[in-house]
């Protein structure tokens, strides 16, 4: 499924490129992110004199589960997910907390130059997106008073909480790319500065399950913003036939993940200076408005 | 404002046809119907003058004796320009010094073919 | 024009060359090139300074050492631009240069090359070099050093930006010196794509040569056959007809319009910006296959050829050409419009790397870089060759050294160019054979000529020397890119690692123009440092 969702990715991101993606592998290229995990898997392990290779293969298993902890917790299927209790939104920043760990653990069990840059921009990233990611994500579970994640599915039966909150659905968005650092929040490891950054000197096995992390995390974030503000699979009929639910999941992700890679579509790259302008200066004020709004809607009673 | 302009440009390239050529196409091999195309050799024209050997600007031509003939009581090497196909930059420069047209460039050959898909 | 004889040149004695050049400095502000010509005959070492003034003429000053003691004192204090100049030939021909910043440092050759050889002196055979670099790479690789005792500070990390580095298109080595984000300071390293070219051009024919010169560079490759044409013609004496000047000039502007597009739409790689890039080479596209349908090759186009050119264009091709420029004007026009207005890429490139039009003279800076400044410094109005006399067209000049003005140039030099390949197709004399009879030249009387165009990325300098025979005697290569590159390296001071690859490729760097004079492309293990210290003292920062 994560695989599945970065084929999905690299086919629209080269549409807008004007070019036509992964073409060869199975139909259309969908199996061309298989194809490359297991590549990586068959190559042979190039141990770099001086990594930490306990460390390195801790991390990399903590970030991957990192991820999946995550899914747990999302109702994927039926609107009350199997793990979930009364406080679960609770888990959400442990898990942001876990991955970011992680990846500065796997940045710091090498120390080359690259490395050391590129977590060094990671940490501060980090210390920025994540403020405004929870807030965001925790506006909508204030509206419905509430900290569990199937409570906020049944409360959008109605309509999807997006419609409250436009603004800090736009924040959340931007949040997330800064925090699967993708374009144009690639800091980290923007390729024509420091190479690959915190993943410069990781190859073969290791690279191959960094990258199937990357891909759980984006699939985790999306699910993520799908559920809180788009309704999970609520939609027309899900009463009725439980069997939809899954599907309107899954294409509201992909509608998500359209949005994301438009967003990258037309990034330029911030120079680490403008980094805190941009992403607090302009976040924070939209959240601020969009708090005052959601509070006004409550007091009158609307909501 | 800049950025809705920026936004119309990105959908309008994800709703419109790649512009990419299919590999199929270069997979045949073909040269570009302008290109200069690749040296044969006409043997009948040939008189072994090594004018074209002498000029190529990358040494893939090597005079080969390939027989003898009696001219005047001695006895002299015949030879005939070799082209070797992988040292050749394809830029006709041979064909263009010859006096006696004795090279051509030929488009409809398939030296060298790119490698199947991976 | 744009080429001459070497008729006039005034001799001066070595030890008194620091002052008849700060003389000639006054009136001639740019030095050209140093060019060294080994004479194995009279045992010596003949150097010609080529100094020029920003309206087209030429000043050669030359001096004669002797073979067995090949000393004389660097110019590099009056003009910084000599100091990579004079590096080069000390390193190439071993001539030791007193009070050259790069005294006693590798910047060409590689480290572990003996220091008693010295490749393109006469004597020296190219057989003997390869033996030479083949044993050379057998020994003990060197130790990777990567810090000095400079910087030994905590705070301070030391970043190897190549030689193999996605943001460079071809190999090369800067070791940047960071304070956090901030660089404090750059090392350069280059010469990793050394071919020895110069060298084997010495052993092929000229036609041959005219081949050889023209893989110098993959993409302003036909401006370097041109050049070298133009300076061989001169030593020939020969005129190519009209439509052979317009052909060639013609297929310049095309070069050119195809080499700048490809820079921008590296800039928006550079920038993190994928999208611009894709959409900006998905028009040069179209330029490529003009190249193809008017040359028969989209890269090396192998198109000129002693008076005149190789083949014949119809009147049907150029309509072709018309008409696909036209669609391309229309397009390019669109784009870069709604690429220059999106704020996000523009803040990342305006007051990027400033520098001042005196600054950039002081360094020898050419081409859009020195345009950039607002001198209008362009070979092609100049010193008109070609069929550039008889067009009608304007220098681009920009307002201040940053990237952005060095961007908006290129830019608009591409609509400029357009409007010149259109007068071309206009005025071009239709019934004439641009075709010389014959393609082969034979034996060269002696003689000097120099020839200087505008290559893409600034002034291309050939000096050629014929000594009656069929091989040239010495063909000295000064390329755009050696005469930027002091000044992008002094460019990147006090700016943040973000802005690193668009300031270093600010000058459109061709590393293997700049790297062509030796005998070595393999890489090797070790890193060494020249002391840009003293170079920043002579020359006050401008900040
Ligand atoms: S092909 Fe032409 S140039 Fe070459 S040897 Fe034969 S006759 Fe001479
Ligand atoms: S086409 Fe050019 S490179 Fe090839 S054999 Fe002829 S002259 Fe030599």
């Amino acid at each position: 499924m994560a695989l599945i969702f970065e084929w999905i990715e690299r086919k629209l991101i080269a549409r807008i490129q004007w070019r036509v993606g992964p073409l060869l592998t199975g139909f259309k290229g969908v199996l061309q992110p298989f194809y490359d995990f297991a590549k990586l898997l068959l190559k042979e392990e190039v141990e770099i004199e001086g990594m930490n290779t306990y460390l390195a293969d801790f991390s990399i298993i903590l970030y991957v589960l990192s991820s999946v902890l995550g899914l747990l917790f999302i109702p994927l299927f039926v609107s009350t997910s199997l793990y979930s209790f009364n406080e679960d939104f609770i888990v959400v920043p442990l898990t942001f907390a876990l991955s970011a760990v992680a990846q500065t653990l796997m940045g710091l069990s090498i120390q080359s130059s690259f490395t050391v840059v590129g977590t060094g921009r990671l940490v501060v990233q980090y210390a920025m997106y994540e403020s405004l990611l929870l807030i965001t994500l925790a506006l909508p579970f204030m509206q419905c008073n509430t900290l569990s994640m199937s409570d906020i599915v049944k409360v959008q039966s109605r309509y999807p909480i997006l419609l409250v909150q436009p603004l800090g659905f736009v924040v959340a968005l931007i949040a997330l790319l800064a925090k699967l650092e993708k374009p144009p929040f690639d800091l980290p490891h923007a390729k024509q500065e420091i190479a690959a950054g915190w993943m410069t000197e990781y190859c073969c096995r290791r690279l191959a399950f960094i990258q199937l992390g990357k891909d759980l995390e984006m699939v985790y974030g999306v699910a993520l913003i799908t559920t809180v503000f788009l309704g999970g699979g609520q939609g027309p009929m899900t009463y009725d036939f439980p069997w939809l639910y899954p599907i309107y999941f899954i294409v509201k992700m992909i509608i998500v993940l359209l949005l994301l890679v438009i967003l990258q579509g037309m990034a330029v790259r911030v120079r680490e200076v403008f980094m805190p302008q941009r992403l607090w200066e302009r976040g924070i004020i939209m959240l601020v408005i969009q708090a005052f709004i959601l509070f006004i809607l409550k007091d009158v009673g609307l909501i | 404002m800049t950025r809705l302009t920026m936004l119309k440009e990105v959908l309008k390239s994800l709703f419109s046809k790649p512009s990419t050529e299919p590999l199929a196409e270069v997979e045949k091999g073909v040269f570009s119907p302008y290109s200069r195309g690749c040296p044969v050799l006409i043997p009948e024209k040939c008189t072994g003058c090594s004018l074209c050997a002498m000029n190529c600007p990358s040494n893939a031509i090597t005079m080969k004796i390939v027989g003898e003939k009696n001219v005047g009581g001695k006895t002299l090497p015949v030879r005939r320009p070799e082209f070797n196909y992988f040292k050749c930059i394809y830029c006709g420069l041979c064909a263009q010094v010859c006096q006696f047209n004795a090279i051509e460039m030929r488009r409809d050959l398939v030296i060298l073919r790119p490698r199947s898909k991976c | 024009m744009g080429r001459s004889r070497i008729e006039d040149k005034a001799y001066t004695e070595p030890h008194s060359i620091v002052e008849v050049a700060s003389k000639t400095l006054s009136s001639y502000p740019h030095l050209v090139s140093v060019t060294a010509v080994h004479d194995e005959k009279e045992k010596s070492i003949e150097l010609i300074y080529t100094f020029s003034d920003f309206r087209g003429a030429l000043k050669n000053i030359s001096t004669r050492i002797p073979e067995d003691k090949k000393t004389l004192p660097s110019i590099a204090s009056v003009a910084p631009a000599a100091s990579i100049y004079e590096q080069e030939v000390s390193e190439l021909f071993g001539v030791a240069f007193d009070g050259n910043p790069f005294t006693g440092k590798r910047v060409l050759l590689p480290d572990c090359f003996p220091n008693d050889v010295h490749p393109l002196l006469r004597n020296v055979k190219q057989e003997d070099l390869e033996k030479v670099v083949a044993g050379c790479m057998l020994g003990e690789p060197q130790i990777y050093v990567t810090g000095s005792s400079r910087y030994s500070a905590e705070s301070v990390i030391l970043l190897p930006f190549g030689p193999y580095h996605p943001a460079l298109k071809e190999p090369e080595r800067f070791i940047l010196v960071l304070e956090g984000e901030t660089i404090v300071d750059v090392i350069p390293k280059i010469g990793h794509v050394h071919r020895g070219i110069e060298k084997i051009a010495e052993g092929r024919t000229f036609l041959q040569d005219l081949f050889l010169v023209e893989r110098i560079c993959g993409i302003c490759s036909f401006i370097h056959s041109w050049t070298f044409t133009l300076a061989v013609e001169e030593l020939l004496n020969v005129k190519p007809s009209k439509k052979a000047e317009y052909l060639r000039t013609m297929i310049a502007e095309l070069e050119r319009i195809h080499s700048h597009v490809l820079w921008i739409g590296l800039l928006g790689y550079w920038t993190g910006f994928e999208s611009m890039f894709m959409w900006i080479w998905r028009l040069r596209e179209k330029i490529m296959s003009l190249l193809d349908l008017l040359t028969g090759n989209r890269v090396h186009k192998s198109f000129i050829a002693f008076g005149g050119v190789r083949r014949d264009v119809t009147d049907e091709k150029l309509n072709t050409v018309a008409k696909t420029i036209a669609e391309f004007e229309k397009d390019y026009k669109k784009l870069i419009d709604e690429i220059m207005s999106y704020e996000p890429l523009v803040e990342r490139i305006k007051g990027i790397g400033m520098y001042n039009a005196e600054h950039a003279i002081r360094l020898g800076a050419v081409g859009p870089m020195i345009r950039a400044t607002g001198i209008p410094y362009d070979i092609r109005k100049v010193e008109p060759y070609g069929a550039y006399d008889e067009i009608d067209f304007n220098v681009v000049t920009g307002k201040g050294g940053d990237v952005f003005n060095v961007t908006m140039v290129r830019i608009k030099e591409v609509l400029e160019s357009i409007n010149i390949i259109r007068q071309c197709i206009e005025k071009m004399p239709r019934n004439e054979n641009p075709v010389p009879k014959t393609l082969v030249i034979g034996v060269v009387k002696e003689g000097e000529a120099v020839a200087r165009t505008e290559a893409p990325r600034g002034e291309l300098f050939y000096y050629v020397k014929a000594a009656n025979s069929r091989n040239p005697h010495r063909v000295k290569i000064r390329t755009p890119t050696l005469a930027n590159i002091l000044l992008a390296a002094d460019m990147l001071k006090g700016y943040t690692l973000s802005d690193v690859p668009v300031i270093i490729t600010s000058i459109d760097p061709c590393f293997s123009c700049m790297d062509r004079a030796l005998v070595v492309d393999k890489n090797h293990n070790s890193v060494f440092f020249v002391d840009f210290n003293k170079l920043r003292k002579e020359n006050k920062r401008i900040r």
